[in-house]
């Protein structure tokens, strides 16, 4: 099966509370009072002199760090934006080639907004199962800078924070073991934001019933149920989304929000950085199946169930 | 690899800029958000006509039988992204061709991007995850084109479809090779009865093509990365009961690197 060998977060040092952010981008103070009373927001990384490719290098250096760079034969690089003026073309190449990684098979995926990383993930994983090269890892590299301040504000509802992470991902390899993935894409919300209200209106209504479907189905794949799972790892956009979608209040008490008052909206990085904040936490009790969710604008939902390893972190002694 | 090439249309047709309405930000921030406190820019019936690479999707299912809708795994791949990031297109594509699919679109491979959906499209098959795939591969002239010597006016697309099976369309390999490679490469491909064809993109070093055994197809630079996939698409009829191998060779100026897809057709 899939499995993380190693998973690596990176934020850089500048940091600011979400009054100075809001400060900076223009907000008035009824909006972020609404950031930080309702939405749940407190402080995040913020350096406006940050390059996409100080973001996301350092992390993506960890988690090679342990292993021969020429085992890695995929670099894919994953970014919620996939609008041209976010993202260039040239970025993946550019990442691989400041990696080292000359000899990776590199590309990006995208399109699924914060979603993606999850579905990078099984790609990786897939393409080392059917090359059947037990040695061979993938890096799965994710993170967006975003330039413009309409870009920093999602939906009314997020502030992007920076921060970044990577995974080598590798197939039957000794870490964290992926033991089911998900994901359901609902393309009559393509339009994002741009939907129509009536539209916007559906999608808050069906979303909550989807994303249960589809955390259950990934649970009885994994040959387990929610009950069985002891934390679930989903995106920081706020905490009201996840109210808003997550009705069952003990369903709820299982997820990781801690990391949205420290760190904001990380966009597609946000899954893997809490990874990163629970095992070094020692939070994580191994061999437990735990669950990462993601929900991207446009309109996808993902659930994969993993169970970590005794290395990946476990309870505090 | 036994992914099967099943069907595949194209399309061609002059470029059809976002009305300004729909051009986004004055500042380019325009991805898929909007700004607090404002309001989306809609249509009056909330439905604004697709555009760019949507539009394109639009063109192409249009020329799908429904039969070969209907794919558990939609891969969108493109060589230059769309300015604008509002619409998540593959998604569009996904509800278009069925809406059940694992949808997600590659890109950041220049001219490889397509080949490596392939691969993709071929790893979850060989796995047993996907039995039924769907590849657009899509490109959108730049604004400024018609104002530009080196790039058409034009939007191009593919679309193909994949199933599972051996015989004529069976992707064979997805290999990407530096310029020196490459002649060796395909020297390697020429069957031992009848002959290779291989269909070589507007970058590709046409003296790399053996000079015996094979044959040469030079692809129109018409799209930029839809060349050799058009040429297929037009051709794929005459070719599978011609040639036992076909190679689509595309070559990225930028980092020297050819990608191949090799597929058997029904001469062998």
């Amino acid at each position: 099966m899939i499995t993380l060998e190693a998973v690596e977060s990176f934020f850089p040092d500048r940091t600011v509370t979400v009054e100075e952010r809001a400060a900076e981008l223009g907000l008035n103070p009824a909006q972020t009072h609404m950031f930080r009373r309702i939405h749940g927001l407190d402080r995040m990384h913020y350096d406006p002199d940050l390059s996409l490719y100080d973001l996301v290098l350092p992390a993506a250096r960890k988690a090679l760090s342990q292993v021969d760079p020429r085992s890695v034969r995929y670099l894919i690089y994953c970014h919620a934006l996939h609008g041209g003026r976010s993202v260039g073309p040239e970025t993946a190449q550019d990442i691989k080639r400041l990696l080292g990684l000359e000899n990776a098979t590199t590309f990006a995926l995208t399109q699924q907004n914060c979603a993606i990383t999850l579905s990078a993930i099984d790609v990786a994983g897939t393409l080392l199962r059917a090359d059947g090269d037990p040695e061979a890892r993938a890096l799965v590299v994710t993170g967006d800078k975003p330039r413009h301040r309409a870009a920093q504000l999602v939906m009314n509802t997020c502030v992007v924070g920076d921060g970044s992470a990577s995974a080598l991902v590798a197939w039957n390899g000794s870490g964290t073991a992926v033991r089911s993935f998900v994901t359901r894409t609902r393309g009559e919300f393509s339009d994002g934001m741009m939907s129509s209200p009536a539209l916007i209106r559906a999608e808050s209504e069906m979303r909550p019933r989807l994303m249960v479907e589809v955390m259950r189905e990934a649970a009885d794949r994994a040959g387990c149920t929610l009950d069985d799972i002891q934390v679930v790892i989903a995106p920081n956009p706020n905490t009201t989304l996840w109210q808003d979608t997550i009705k069952d209040e003990a369903l709820r008490s299982k997820f990781f929000f801690d990391n949205i008052p420290r760190y904001s909206h990380c966009l597609a990085s946000d899954v893997l950085i809490n990874y990163v904040t629970l095992g070094e936490e020692k939070r994580f009790e191994p061999d437990r199946p735990a669950m990462f969710v993601a929900i991207g604008v446009g309109m996808t939902f993902s659930a994969m169930v993993f169970t970590p390893s005794s290395n990946t972190g476990g309870p505090r002694s | 690899m036994t992914l099967r090439l099943r069907t595949a249309v194209s399309v061609l047709t002059p470029s059809a800029p976002a009305p300004a309405s729909r051009l986004g930000a004055p500042d380019g921030g325009d991805d898929a958000v909007v700004e607090v406190g404002g309001t989306p820019d809609h249509e009056p019936d909330g439905q604004p006509a697709p555009t760019g690479h949507a539009r394109l999707v639009d063109l192409l299912v249009d020329q799908v039988p429904e039969a070969d809708t209907g794919p558990d795994l939609v891969l969108l791949a493109y060589a230059r992204p769309e300015a604008s990031g509002f619409k998540t297109v593959a998604s569009y594509l996904n509800m278009r061709t069925g809406g059940d699919a694992h949808s997600l679109a590659l890109c950041g491979q220049g001219l490889g991007a397509p080949f490596s959906a392939v691969r993709v499209a071929g790893a979850y098959e060989r796995t047993g995850q996907s039995s039924k795939s769907l590849l657009a591969i899509l490109d959108c002239a730049p604004a400024d084109a018609a104002d530009r010597p080196d790039a058409s006016p034009a939007d191009s697309g593919v679309l193909l479809t994949f199933d599972t099976g051996s015989g004529a369309g069976a992707v064979d390999t997805v290999v990407s090779v530096g310029s020196a490679e490459l002649a060796s490469r395909l020297a390697e491909l020429v069957p031992e009865g009848g002959r290779l064809l291989v269909v070589l993109g507007p970058g590709g070093d046409p003296g790399a093509v053996p000079a015996q055994g094979a044959d040469l197809h030079r692809a129109s630079g018409e799209g930029h990365g839809t060349g050799v996939w058009s040429a297929l698409v037009q051709h794929w009829t005459e070719w599978e009961s011609a040639y036992p191998v076909v190679v689509l060779c595309d070559t990225d100026p930028g980092s020297d690197t050819s990608h191949l897809l090799v597929l058997r057709a029904a001469a062998e």
